[in-house]
């Protein structure tokens, strides 16, 4: 599994995200996280993981108060 | 009623009702395997229907991982439809082959739950012990079947081929309340096959998923157990609708009630069994 691969592939659809493997999930903490709502968009972030190998892509839900650095980059 | 009545869907259906009805008629008396899930309630109910109130007794096991509202759904549909309940305890727990989680771990619960209901069955002289397996469940990974092969348990849903779908359609033509209800296997399920299965950590799981069904989270619902991070499975059509700030905020906060320290949705959405695609026992 490679974390860094898959923040590249998402970043090259626009969607700024750090990533987590968690075994063959993929948990990732996303700043702009509004545009995983379109359908579109999700599934292929999904698909993107499914090419790196890894069976399911998670959004972290963050806690805005919890005063996490920012995603690299961000 | 669904639809039509002669929609060839649930003509089909009815077919193979005729067929367990028949099937019923020709046992003496039987022993359900009851957890008031879609599949047992709707054979507990034709059973009734078919032999009477006398000739069947419905069994719910009791452990920590057996939810509450699925006791509660069990016990209401019994009342309503007349099927004499029997509860007994059941200690999978107590095993250290089930406790481990392995792949097979369903294996140990159900060999635990059909030795106490075999002999529950002798004590009574009922001679047949029945399951809800259904036709779809023979296609999938089902460790717990061969226990209840290997101690001679029937699976009369299965046998006349009833799929999940059409069991929910004759469960609503009858009037089954259950026909609607989402899948709900046993809280074990949560947690992938290797971590411990221990009663605090189902409390957990149910307490987060209790938590979400409050906040409106309807249909297929699973909080998966990572350690310290729920991974939330909700409906795939429903995800969409959880990504806004408010409702992403106060699933953070339901589900970290409930004890866990980080929260995450899967963009991917509820999947039947995706414990066993993230352990490589089934295909994603």
């Amino acid at each position: 599994m490679s974390d860094a691969l898959l923040e590249q592939r998402l970043g090259a659809m626009g969607i700024q995200a750090h990533v987590e493997s968690l075994g063959r999930m993929a948990v990732a903490r996303v700043t702009d996280w509004a545009v995983l709502a379109d359908v579109t968009v999700r599934d292929a972030a999904v698909a993107a993981a499914a090419e790196l190998g890894f069976v399911t892509l998670a959004l972290e839900l963050e806690d805005d108060d919890a005063g996490r650095a920012p995603l690299p980059g961000c | 009623m669904t639809g039509t009545a002669a929609s060839p869907v649930l003509l089909d259906a009815r077919a193979k009702e005729a067929r367990l009805v028949a099937w019923l008629r020709a046992q003496r008396s039987v022993l359900l395997g009851f957890s008031g899930g879609v599949d047992s309630a709707y054979l507990g109910c034709v059973a009734v229907a078919v032999l009477g109130p006398e000739r069947v007794l419905a069994v719910i096991g009791r452990s920590p991982s057996y939810p509450a509202s699925q006791w509660a759904a069990a016990r209401a549909v019994a009342e309503r439809f007349g099927l004499r309940v029997l509860e007994v305890d059941t200690h999978e727990m107590d095993d250290p082959n089930y406790a481990a989680n392995p792949a097979n771990r369903c294996y140990f619960c159900k060999s635990e739950l059909w030795t106490v209901l075999g002999t529950i069955a002798r004590e009574r002289g009922i001679a047949t012990i029945l399951d809800g397996t259904n036709a779809d469940d023979l296609r999938e990974v089902r460790p717990g079947r061969r226990a209840g092969a290997e101690r001679g348990v029937h699976s009369p849903l299965a046998r006349v081929g009833l799929t999940k779908a059409e069991i929910r359609l004759l469960s609503e033509e009858r009037g089954i309340p259950t026909w609607s209800h989402p899948s709900s296997p046993c809280l074990s399920s949560r947690l992938p096959y290797g971590t411990e299965v221990t009663i605090a950590r189902l409390q957990q799981v149910e307490r987060a998923e209790r938590a979400l069904r409050l906040l409106g989270v309807r249909g297929d619902l699973r909080v998966r157990y990572h350690g310290d991070l729920a991974r939330v499975e909700v409906p795939a059509a429903e995800v969409s609708a959880w990504l806004t700030s408010g409702r992403m905020k106060a699933m953070r906060m339901a589900v970290q009630s409930a004890g866990f320290a980080r929260v995450a949705i899967d963009l991917r959405g509820f999947r039947s069994g995706s414990l066993n695609v993230l352990a490589g026992v089934a295909n994603a």
